[in-house]
């Protein structure tokens, strides 16, 4: 949802963004439609691509004090608790890929709350230079 | 874990809307990707 509200942001890095879930399609189209969400969403059912993206599975971090502390928080300011229909013990990522297919940011969360803040995405985005092949020189 | 400055694997998947698109396809000059994986929906 915050990337949502600053995907002018991101889009005006000449980014486009995919969301990655691993939901059946209408379960997908429907959260897109209660969230007003519009980004592509790609359908992983398999997760096939998770795994080939080196995407982890922890028990032990998904259910650590601090993560069920985390969800206790958000219920008790109402917000809604999710409702682990795909796999609880995943972890999320996010990569960054530049024109030529190179990845700028393999960010792999820790736990499962762990996400880069959207301000760090825009400083890999806005700092991505597209020439340099292979290279770690645009690492923010 | 896929190191930063390595080549991003190709992948294939359904959009929601039951097209096709992969990764190869995806790229374009004029833009970069952010792939996000979602831990559910909610």
């Amino acid at each position: 949802v915050q990337l949502h509200h600053r995907r002018k942001e991101i889009e005006a890095l000449n980014t486009k963004i995919f969301l990655i879930g691993f939901e059946p399609k209408k379960r997908a189209r429907d959260w897109m439609k209660t969230e007003g969400i519009n980004f592509s969403f790609l359908i992983d059912l398999d997760r096939s691509v998770y795994r080939t993206y080196e995407l982890k599975r922890s028990i032990f971090r998904s259910w650590h004090p601090r993560n069920l502390g985390f969800y206790i928080r958000r219920s008790l300011r109402g917000e809604p608790i999710p409702r682990f229909r795909a796999d609880p013990n995943q972890m999320g990522g996010d990569f960054v890929i530049d024109r030529n297919g190179y990845i700028r940011l393999a960010y792999y969360g820790k736990d499962p709350t762990d996400r880069p803040s959207v301000d760090m995405l825009l400083g890999v985005l806005r700092y991505t230079n597209p020439n340099l092949k292979g290279s770690k020189e645009t690492k923010v | 874990m896929i190191q930063e400055g390595a080549l991003a694997p190709e992948f294939s998947l359904d959009q929601v809307d039951g097209k096709p698109i992969s990764l190869s396809k995806a790229l374009k000059p004029d833009h970069k990707i952010l792939l996000i994986f979602l831990r559910y929906l909610g």
